[in-house]
Protein backbone atom coordinates (compact mmCIF):
# COMPACT_ATOMS: atom_id res chain seq x y z
CA UNK A 1 0.00 0.00 0.00
CA UNK A 2 3.21 2.17 0.71
CA UNK A 3 4.37 1.78 -3.12
CA UNK A 4 0.86 3.47 -3.89
CA UNK A 5 1.12 6.70 -2.14
CA UNK A 6 5.06 7.27 -1.61
CA UNK A 7 7.27 7.64 -4.36
CA UNK A 8 10.20 8.02 -2.59
CA UNK A 9 11.75 8.45 1.31
CA UNK A 10 14.85 10.68 2.12
CA UNK A 11 16.69 10.45 5.17
CA UNK A 12 17.34 14.31 6.08
CA UNK A 13 20.47 15.06 7.87
CA UNK A 14 20.37 16.75 11.12
CA UNK A 15 21.30 15.88 14.76
CA UNK A 16 17.58 14.85 15.03
CA UNK A 17 16.62 12.06 12.46
CA UNK A 18 14.04 13.37 9.94
CA UNK A 19 12.59 11.93 6.99
CA UNK A 20 11.58 13.32 3.74
CA UNK A 21 8.09 11.18 2.07
CA UNK A 22 7.62 12.50 -1.57
CA UNK A 23 4.16 11.39 -2.28
CA UNK A 24 3.04 10.43 -5.63
CA UNK A 25 1.11 13.41 -7.59
CA UNK A 26 -1.54 10.95 -8.70
CA UNK A 27 -2.98 9.71 -5.10
CA UNK A 28 -1.16 12.81 -3.17
CA UNK A 29 -4.66 14.09 -1.93
CA UNK A 30 -6.09 10.84 -1.24
CA UNK A 31 -2.90 10.40 1.15
CA UNK A 32 -3.05 13.25 2.67
CA UNK A 33 -6.55 12.84 3.39
CA UNK A 34 -5.76 9.61 5.31
CA UNK A 35 -2.15 11.58 7.17
CA UNK A 36 -4.79 13.73 8.61
CA UNK A 37 -7.63 10.95 9.66
CA UNK A 38 -5.08 9.26 11.49
CA UNK A 39 -3.79 12.76 12.86
CA UNK A 40 -5.16 13.55 16.53
CA UNK A 41 -4.53 17.19 15.73
CA UNK A 42 -3.45 19.27 12.92
CA UNK A 43 -3.32 22.90 12.11
CA UNK A 44 -2.53 25.09 8.96
CA UNK A 45 0.53 26.90 9.55
CA UNK A 46 0.35 30.55 8.14
CA UNK A 47 -0.71 28.86 5.53
CA UNK A 48 2.55 27.40 4.12
CA UNK A 49 2.45 24.17 5.27
CA UNK A 50 -0.27 21.61 7.51
CA UNK A 51 1.25 19.92 10.78
CA UNK A 52 -0.41 16.74 12.12
CA UNK A 53 0.65 14.53 14.65
CA UNK A 54 -0.11 10.88 14.34
CA UNK A 55 1.57 9.03 17.57
CA UNK A 56 3.75 12.43 18.49
CA UNK A 57 5.51 12.17 15.51
CA UNK A 58 5.33 15.30 13.56
CA UNK A 59 3.86 14.89 9.72
CA UNK A 60 5.02 18.48 7.95
CA UNK A 61 2.72 18.14 4.80
CA UNK A 62 3.24 20.66 1.84
CA UNK A 63 1.55 21.47 -1.14
CA UNK A 64 4.27 19.84 -3.35
CA UNK A 65 3.02 16.50 -1.98
CA UNK A 66 6.57 16.53 0.07
CA UNK A 67 5.94 15.67 3.98
CA UNK A 68 8.64 16.48 6.51
CA UNK A 69 8.16 13.67 9.24
CA UNK A 70 9.90 14.44 12.72
CA UNK A 71 10.31 12.37 16.03
CA UNK A 72 11.30 8.80 14.70
CA UNK A 73 14.79 7.72 14.24
CA UNK A 74 14.25 4.47 13.02
CA UNK A 75 13.36 3.70 9.62
CA UNK A 76 11.71 0.87 9.91
CA UNK A 77 9.56 2.04 12.78
CA UNK A 78 8.27 4.64 10.11
CA UNK A 79 7.62 2.44 7.37
CA UNK A 80 5.46 0.22 9.76
CA UNK A 81 3.75 3.50 10.86
CA UNK A 82 3.13 4.46 7.35
CA UNK A 83 1.47 0.85 6.25
CA UNK A 84 -0.46 1.92 9.03
CA UNK A 85 -1.62 4.89 7.66
CA UNK A 86 -2.21 3.99 3.96
CA UNK A 87 -3.97 0.62 4.57
CA UNK B 1 27.51 42.30 -17.16
CA UNK B 2 24.07 41.93 -18.69
CA UNK B 3 22.14 39.65 -16.88
CA UNK B 4 18.83 39.26 -19.02
CA UNK B 5 20.95 38.57 -21.81
CA UNK B 6 22.74 35.89 -19.81
CA UNK B 7 19.22 34.59 -18.47
CA UNK B 8 18.26 34.18 -22.08
CA UNK B 9 20.91 31.18 -22.72
CA UNK B 10 19.54 29.16 -19.84
CA UNK B 11 15.70 27.72 -21.02
CA UNK B 12 15.43 25.91 -17.93
CA UNK B 13 15.40 29.61 -16.09
CA UNK B 14 11.32 30.18 -17.86
CA UNK B 15 10.24 26.91 -16.04
CA UNK B 16 7.64 27.17 -13.94
CA UNK B 17 7.58 24.96 -10.69
CA UNK B 18 5.62 24.59 -8.02
CA UNK B 19 2.96 27.08 -9.83
CA UNK B 20 5.86 30.00 -9.68
CA UNK B 21 8.51 30.82 -12.03
CA UNK B 22 11.77 28.97 -11.15
CA UNK B 23 14.45 31.03 -8.72
CA UNK B 24 17.28 29.07 -8.92
CA UNK B 25 19.61 28.91 -5.93
CA UNK B 26 20.94 25.83 -5.70
CA UNK B 27 23.83 26.74 -7.55
CA UNK B 28 27.15 25.78 -4.75
CA UNK B 29 25.47 22.08 -5.38
CA UNK B 30 25.21 22.44 -9.11
CA UNK B 31 24.73 24.92 -11.80
CA UNK B 32 22.41 25.44 -14.39
CA UNK B 33 23.81 24.82 -18.14
CA UNK B 34 23.95 27.39 -21.36
CA UNK B 35 22.51 26.36 -24.24
CA UNK B 36 26.14 26.88 -25.86
CA UNK B 37 26.92 23.91 -23.43
CA UNK B 38 24.50 21.48 -23.91
CA UNK B 39 24.70 22.63 -28.28
CA UNK B 40 28.66 21.98 -28.01
CA UNK B 41 27.90 18.33 -26.30
CA UNK B 42 25.12 17.56 -28.71
CA UNK B 43 27.18 18.52 -31.77
CA UNK B 44 30.41 16.43 -30.47
CA UNK B 45 28.13 13.40 -30.26
CA UNK B 46 26.68 13.84 -33.45
CA UNK B 47 29.06 14.84 -35.61
CA UNK B 48 32.66 14.15 -33.98
CA UNK B 49 32.79 11.65 -31.50
CA UNK B 50 35.24 8.61 -31.22
CA UNK B 51 37.38 7.41 -28.74
CA UNK B 52 40.29 9.83 -27.77
CA UNK B 53 44.67 9.01 -28.20
CA UNK B 54 46.11 6.63 -30.78
CA UNK B 55 43.22 6.21 -33.14
CA UNK B 56 45.21 7.03 -36.73
CA UNK B 57 41.24 7.54 -38.44
CA UNK B 58 40.51 11.19 -38.89
CA UNK B 59 37.11 11.29 -36.45
CA UNK B 60 39.38 9.79 -33.50
CA UNK B 61 41.87 12.45 -34.46
CA UNK B 62 39.26 14.75 -34.73
CA UNK B 63 38.11 13.99 -30.66
CA UNK B 64 41.25 13.49 -29.63
CA UNK B 65 42.42 17.30 -30.76
CA UNK B 66 39.27 18.67 -29.04
CA UNK B 67 39.51 16.69 -25.98
CA UNK B 68 43.53 18.34 -25.72
CA UNK B 69 42.12 21.48 -26.57
CA UNK B 70 39.66 20.97 -23.67
CA UNK B 71 43.03 20.66 -21.64
CA UNK B 72 44.14 23.98 -22.55
CA UNK B 73 41.46 26.09 -22.37
CA UNK B 74 41.19 24.86 -18.84
CA UNK B 75 44.92 25.14 -18.04
CA UNK B 76 44.72 28.68 -19.47
CA UNK B 77 41.33 29.42 -16.94
CA UNK B 78 43.74 28.97 -14.16
CA UNK B 79 47.19 30.25 -15.50
CA UNK B 80 48.21 26.24 -15.44
CA UNK B 81 50.06 24.65 -18.03
CA UNK B 82 48.55 22.09 -20.56
CA UNK B 83 50.73 19.38 -19.14
CA UNK B 84 49.51 19.73 -15.07
CA UNK B 85 45.76 19.14 -15.86
CA UNK B 86 44.43 15.78 -15.55
CA UNK B 87 40.74 15.07 -15.67
CA UNK B 88 38.89 13.52 -13.37
CA UNK B 89 35.24 12.65 -12.58
CA UNK B 90 34.41 15.81 -10.26
CA UNK B 91 36.63 17.46 -6.97
CA UNK B 92 35.83 14.39 -4.89
CA UNK B 93 37.82 12.35 -6.99
CA UNK B 94 40.77 14.41 -7.50
CA UNK B 95 41.15 14.75 -3.72
CA UNK B 96 41.34 11.05 -3.52
CA UNK B 97 43.59 10.59 -6.71
CA UNK B 98 45.83 13.02 -4.47
CA UNK B 99 45.65 10.97 -1.09
CA UNK B 100 46.09 7.39 -3.02
CA UNK B 101 48.89 8.70 -5.37
CA UNK B 102 50.72 11.54 -4.16
CA UNK B 103 49.99 10.93 -0.16
CA UNK B 104 50.42 7.26 -0.71
CA UNK B 105 53.43 7.32 -2.41
CA UNK B 106 55.37 10.04 -0.35
CA UNK B 107 53.88 9.94 3.36
CA UNK B 108 55.27 7.94 5.68
CA UNK B 109 54.32 6.99 9.50
CA UNK B 110 53.62 10.23 11.54
CA UNK B 111 53.58 12.50 9.00
CA UNK B 112 51.14 14.87 9.26
CA UNK B 113 47.97 16.40 6.93
CA UNK B 114 46.99 20.11 7.93
CA UNK B 115 43.24 20.70 7.33
CA UNK B 116 40.51 22.72 8.65
CA UNK B 117 37.32 22.22 10.19
CA UNK B 118 35.44 23.99 7.22
CA UNK B 119 35.57 21.76 4.89
CA UNK B 120 33.21 19.97 2.63
CA UNK B 121 33.46 15.67 4.12
CA UNK B 122 35.68 14.87 0.46
CA UNK B 123 38.37 17.08 1.88
CA UNK B 124 38.10 15.31 5.41
CA UNK B 125 37.12 11.70 4.66
CA UNK B 126 40.11 10.66 2.05
CA UNK B 127 42.91 11.99 4.73
CA UNK B 128 41.31 10.09 7.82
CA UNK B 129 40.77 7.01 5.73
CA UNK B 130 44.71 7.11 4.56
CA UNK B 131 45.70 7.95 8.14
CA UNK B 132 44.45 4.61 8.69
CA UNK B 133 46.57 2.76 6.57
CA UNK B 134 49.59 4.69 6.65
CA UNK B 135 48.99 5.70 10.35
CA UNK B 136 49.44 9.30 9.81
CA UNK B 137 47.75 12.29 12.23
CA UNK B 138 45.45 14.54 10.60
CA UNK B 139 44.63 17.76 12.58
CA UNK B 140 42.32 20.23 12.06
CA UNK B 141 42.38 24.33 11.70
CA UNK B 142 39.65 25.89 13.96
CA UNK B 143 37.00 28.27 12.39
CA UNK B 144 36.02 31.55 14.55
CA UNK B 145 32.13 31.71 15.08
CA UNK B 146 31.91 34.59 11.96
CA UNK B 147 32.94 31.43 9.76
CA UNK B 148 36.56 32.91 9.00
CA UNK B 149 39.56 30.74 9.64
CA UNK B 150 41.45 30.71 12.17
CA UNK B 151 45.31 31.74 10.95
CA UNK B 152 47.05 31.76 14.21
CA UNK B 153 45.53 28.03 15.09
CA UNK B 154 46.79 26.50 11.17
CA UNK B 155 50.05 28.46 12.11
CA UNK B 156 50.41 27.25 15.60
CA UNK B 157 49.57 23.59 13.89
CA UNK B 158 52.00 23.53 11.03
CA UNK B 159 55.12 21.46 12.42
CA UNK B 160 58.37 20.27 10.62
CA UNK B 161 55.82 16.79 10.39
CA UNK B 162 53.40 18.55 8.45
CA UNK B 163 53.58 16.92 4.69
CA UNK B 164 50.28 18.64 3.11
CA UNK B 165 48.09 21.76 3.83
CA UNK B 166 44.60 20.80 2.31
CA UNK B 167 42.21 23.67 2.59
CA UNK B 168 39.47 25.21 0.40
CA UNK B 169 39.48 28.01 -0.98
CA UNK B 170 35.78 28.95 -0.17
CA UNK B 171 33.25 27.26 2.20
CA UNK B 172 30.98 25.55 0.81
CA UNK B 173 28.22 26.60 3.48
CA UNK B 174 29.63 29.92 5.19
CA UNK B 175 30.88 31.04 1.35
CA UNK B 176 34.40 32.62 3.30
CA UNK B 177 37.20 33.28 1.16
CA UNK B 178 40.66 31.79 1.95
CA UNK B 179 43.96 33.65 2.03
CA UNK B 180 44.99 30.80 -0.61
CA UNK B 181 48.46 32.79 -0.86
CA UNK B 182 49.30 32.98 3.23
CA UNK B 183 48.59 29.73 3.76
CA UNK B 184 50.53 28.55 1.13
CA UNK B 185 53.63 30.63 2.52
CA UNK B 186 53.49 29.56 5.59
CA UNK B 187 53.14 25.41 4.32
CA UNK B 188 56.12 26.15 1.79
CA UNK B 189 58.08 27.66 4.92
CA UNK B 190 57.67 24.30 6.76
CA UNK B 191 58.28 22.18 3.50
CA UNK B 192 54.41 20.62 3.21
CA UNK B 193 52.91 21.10 0.17
CA UNK B 194 49.60 22.66 -1.12
CA UNK B 195 46.32 21.27 -1.84
CA UNK B 196 43.13 23.88 -2.49
CA UNK B 197 39.36 22.21 -2.70
CA UNK B 198 38.43 24.97 -5.46
CA UNK B 199 34.84 23.60 -5.95
CA UNK B 200 33.21 26.34 -5.00
CA UNK B 201 35.76 29.37 -5.85
CA UNK B 202 37.09 28.22 -9.45
CA UNK B 203 33.36 28.64 -11.06
CA UNK B 204 33.32 32.13 -9.05
CA UNK B 205 36.40 34.44 -9.31
CA UNK B 206 39.33 34.02 -11.06
CA UNK B 207 41.94 31.77 -9.66
CA UNK B 208 45.25 31.79 -11.03
CA UNK B 209 47.50 28.35 -9.62
CA UNK B 210 50.86 30.66 -10.01
CA UNK B 211 49.54 33.61 -7.79
CA UNK B 212 48.37 31.31 -5.08
CA UNK B 213 51.34 29.10 -5.34
CA UNK B 214 48.83 26.07 -4.86
CA UNK B 215 50.98 22.26 -5.47
CA UNK B 216 47.35 20.66 -6.03
CA UNK B 217 44.05 22.49 -7.14
CA UNK B 218 40.75 20.31 -7.42
CA UNK B 219 37.66 21.34 -9.02
CA UNK B 220 34.45 20.27 -10.50
CA UNK B 221 32.68 21.35 -13.86
CA UNK B 222 29.21 20.58 -13.09
CA UNK B 223 29.17 24.04 -10.59
CA UNK B 224 30.64 26.02 -13.59
CA UNK B 225 27.98 25.82 -16.34
CA UNK B 226 29.54 22.24 -17.15
CA UNK B 227 27.91 18.53 -17.88
CA UNK B 228 27.90 16.06 -14.66
CA UNK B 229 30.85 13.35 -14.62
CA UNK B 230 33.99 15.96 -15.18
CA UNK B 231 36.38 17.57 -12.92
CA UNK B 232 39.88 19.08 -12.86
CA UNK B 233 43.10 17.98 -10.99
CA UNK B 234 45.70 20.33 -11.14
CA UNK B 235 49.65 19.23 -10.49
CA UNK B 236 52.29 21.07 -10.51
CA UNK B 237 54.78 20.17 -13.11
CA UNK B 238 57.38 18.87 -11.35
CA UNK B 239 55.21 17.07 -8.68
CA UNK B 240 53.12 15.46 -11.71
CA UNK B 241 56.49 14.21 -13.02
CA UNK B 242 57.50 11.87 -10.08
CA UNK B 243 53.73 10.93 -9.58
CA UNK B 244 53.52 7.17 -10.47
CA UNK B 245 49.78 6.14 -11.39
CA UNK B 246 48.08 4.04 -8.14
CA UNK B 247 44.75 3.89 -10.99
CA UNK B 248 46.66 2.02 -14.15
CA UNK B 249 45.27 0.74 -17.66
CA UNK B 250 44.81 1.75 -21.04
CA UNK B 251 46.36 5.11 -21.49
CA UNK B 252 48.45 5.54 -18.90
CA UNK B 253 51.21 3.85 -20.08
CA UNK B 254 54.04 3.97 -22.53
CA UNK B 255 55.03 0.45 -23.06
CA UNK B 256 54.35 -2.72 -21.31
CA UNK B 257 56.61 -5.30 -22.43
CA UNK B 258 56.46 -9.11 -21.85
CA UNK B 259 60.23 -9.87 -20.04
CA UNK B 260 60.53 -14.12 -21.09
CA UNK B 261 63.37 -14.28 -18.66
CA UNK B 262 61.44 -13.02 -15.88
CA UNK B 263 57.78 -14.22 -16.53
CA UNK B 264 56.36 -10.60 -16.24
CA UNK B 265 55.49 -7.29 -17.86
CA UNK B 266 57.93 -4.22 -17.08
CA UNK B 267 55.84 -1.07 -17.67
CA UNK B 268 56.73 1.95 -18.66
CA UNK B 269 54.54 4.88 -17.29
CA UNK B 270 53.33 7.25 -19.42
CA UNK B 271 54.91 11.01 -18.98
CA UNK B 272 51.98 13.72 -19.08
CA UNK B 273 48.83 14.31 -17.06
CA UNK B 274 47.45 11.14 -19.00
CA UNK B 275 49.18 8.65 -16.74
CA UNK B 276 46.36 9.65 -14.31
CA UNK B 277 43.43 9.34 -17.00
CA UNK B 278 43.03 5.43 -16.90
CA UNK B 279 41.02 3.94 -19.79
CA UNK B 280 38.68 5.70 -22.24
CA UNK B 281 37.99 9.54 -20.31
CA UNK B 282 35.15 11.60 -20.43
CA UNK B 283 35.40 13.10 -23.51
CA UNK B 284 31.88 14.53 -23.84
CA UNK B 285 32.42 16.03 -20.19
CA UNK B 286 35.94 17.65 -20.99
CA UNK B 287 34.65 19.55 -24.63
CA UNK B 288 30.88 20.55 -22.22
CA UNK B 289 33.31 22.03 -19.73
CA UNK B 290 35.88 23.75 -22.36
CA UNK B 291 32.44 25.55 -23.75
CA UNK B 292 31.32 26.38 -20.34
CA UNK B 293 34.89 28.03 -19.72
CA UNK B 294 34.68 29.52 -23.03
CA UNK B 295 31.14 30.98 -21.85
CA UNK B 296 32.73 32.50 -18.27
CA UNK B 297 35.43 33.58 -20.25
CA UNK B 298 33.44 35.53 -22.45
CA UNK B 299 31.81 37.08 -19.37
CA UNK B 300 34.83 37.20 -17.19
CA UNK B 301 35.48 35.98 -14.01
CA UNK B 302 36.48 39.22 -12.68
CA UNK B 303 32.59 40.40 -13.78
CA UNK B 304 31.13 37.01 -11.97
CA UNK B 305 32.60 37.74 -8.96
CA UNK B 306 31.67 41.31 -8.89
CA UNK B 307 28.10 39.96 -9.90
CA UNK B 308 28.13 37.96 -7.16
CA UNK B 309 29.33 40.32 -4.27
CA UNK B 310 26.42 42.64 -5.59
CA UNK B 311 23.99 40.33 -4.57
CA UNK B 312 25.86 39.12 -1.38
CA UNK B 313 25.71 43.12 -0.25
CA UNK B 314 21.95 43.29 -1.44
CA UNK B 315 21.35 39.93 0.45
CA UNK B 316 22.87 40.83 3.68
CA UNK B 317 21.07 44.20 3.99
CA UNK B 318 18.01 42.50 3.13
CA UNK B 319 18.36 40.04 5.98
CA UNK B 320 18.81 43.15 8.58
CA UNK B 321 15.09 43.35 7.84
CA UNK B 322 14.41 39.78 8.94
CA UNK B 323 14.20 39.31 12.72
CA UNK B 324 14.44 35.70 13.83
CA UNK B 325 16.69 34.95 10.66
CA UNK B 326 20.45 34.09 11.63
CA UNK B 327 22.83 34.07 8.79
CA UNK B 328 26.20 32.32 9.07
CA UNK B 329 29.42 33.04 7.84
CA UNK B 330 31.42 36.47 7.21
CA UNK B 331 29.15 39.89 6.47
CA UNK B 332 31.97 41.78 4.66
CA UNK B 333 31.08 40.57 0.86
CA UNK B 334 34.80 41.17 -0.03
CA UNK B 335 35.50 38.06 2.09
CA UNK B 336 32.61 35.93 0.85
CA UNK B 337 31.49 34.52 -2.29
CA UNK B 338 27.48 34.00 -3.28
CA UNK B 339 26.78 31.55 -0.58
CA UNK B 340 24.21 32.36 1.86
CA UNK B 341 23.23 29.97 4.77
CA UNK B 342 20.68 30.67 7.39
CA UNK B 343 18.37 29.58 9.81
CA UNK B 344 14.72 30.69 10.54
CA UNK B 345 13.96 30.48 14.25
CA UNK B 346 13.62 26.96 15.54
CA UNK B 347 12.22 25.54 11.96
CA UNK B 348 14.45 22.51 11.03
CA UNK B 349 16.43 23.18 7.60
CA UNK B 350 14.22 20.92 5.65
CA UNK B 351 11.19 22.85 6.53
CA UNK B 352 12.59 25.93 5.38
CA UNK B 353 13.73 24.46 1.87
CA UNK B 354 10.63 22.69 1.62
CA UNK B 355 8.16 25.97 2.26
CA UNK B 356 10.74 27.75 -0.83
CA UNK B 357 10.02 25.06 -2.83
CA UNK B 358 6.42 25.43 -2.85
CA UNK B 359 7.00 29.18 -3.78
CA UNK B 360 9.67 27.67 -7.05
CA UNK B 361 12.81 28.65 -5.03
CA UNK B 362 15.05 26.11 -5.11
CA UNK B 363 18.20 26.22 -1.66
CA UNK B 364 19.98 23.33 -0.83
CA UNK B 365 19.12 22.31 3.29
CA UNK B 366 21.00 19.99 6.16
CA UNK B 367 24.43 19.81 6.43
CA UNK B 368 25.58 20.39 3.27
CA UNK B 369 28.44 17.34 3.46
CA UNK B 370 30.18 19.99 6.14
CA UNK B 371 28.82 18.73 9.51
CA UNK B 372 31.65 19.71 11.49
CA UNK B 373 31.41 22.92 10.16
CA UNK B 374 27.26 22.92 11.24
CA UNK B 375 28.73 21.68 14.75
CA UNK B 376 30.71 24.81 15.26
CA UNK B 377 28.60 27.43 14.21
CA UNK B 378 25.79 25.96 16.30
CA UNK B 379 23.39 25.10 13.97
CA UNK B 380 22.38 21.24 14.50
CA UNK B 381 19.60 20.62 12.33
CA UNK B 382 21.50 21.83 9.55
CA UNK B 383 20.95 25.71 7.87
CA UNK B 384 19.02 26.29 4.83
CA UNK B 385 21.19 27.46 1.79
CA UNK B 386 21.22 29.74 -1.02
CA UNK B 387 23.98 30.38 -3.40
CA UNK B 388 23.99 32.55 -6.38
CA UNK B 389 25.82 32.67 -9.97
CA UNK B 390 25.84 34.67 -13.06
CA UNK B 391 21.78 34.44 -13.80
CA UNK B 392 20.38 35.46 -10.48
CA UNK B 393 18.93 38.65 -9.57
CA UNK B 394 18.30 41.05 -7.25
CA UNK B 395 14.73 40.45 -7.15
CA UNK B 396 15.01 37.00 -6.78
CA UNK B 397 16.64 37.91 -3.29
CA UNK B 398 13.58 39.70 -2.51
CA UNK B 399 11.03 37.38 -3.10
CA UNK B 400 12.92 34.93 -1.37
CA UNK B 401 12.85 37.39 1.78
CA UNK B 402 9.45 38.19 1.48
CA UNK B 403 8.50 34.52 1.92
CA UNK B 404 11.00 34.45 4.92
CA UNK B 405 8.99 37.13 6.81
CA UNK B 406 5.86 34.74 6.17
CA UNK B 407 7.64 31.73 7.55
CA UNK B 408 9.33 33.86 10.17
CA UNK B 409 5.67 34.65 11.42
CA UNK B 410 5.64 30.80 12.21
CA UNK B 411 9.24 30.04 13.40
Amino acid sequence: MIKEYVKQITRGCGEKANFILTLKWETKNEAIKKILEKSSKSQNLGGLFIRALIENIEFNIYTTGKVLIKGIEDEDKLNNLLKEIFT
Amino acid sequence: MNVNLIRKDFPILEKTINGHKLIYFDNAASSQKPIQVIEAIRKFYLEEYSNVHRGVHTLSQRASELYEEARSIVAKFISAEENEIIFVKNTSEAINLIAYSWALQNLNRNDEILTTLMEHHSNITPWITLSKIKDLRVKFTKVKSNGELDYEDLESKITNKTKLVTVTQMSNVVGTINDIKRIAKIAHEHDALVLVDGAQSVPHMPVDVKKLDCDFLAFSGHKMLGPTGIGVLYIRGEILEKLNPTMSGGGTIKNVKWKEAEKTCIIDWAIGPEKLEAGTPNIGGAIGLMAAIEYLNKIGMENVRKHECELVEHTIKRFNELEKTKLYGPLNPKIRGGIISFSVGELDSHQVALILDQFGIAVRSGYHCAQPLHQILGAKQGTARASYYIYNTREEIDKMIEILKKVEEIA
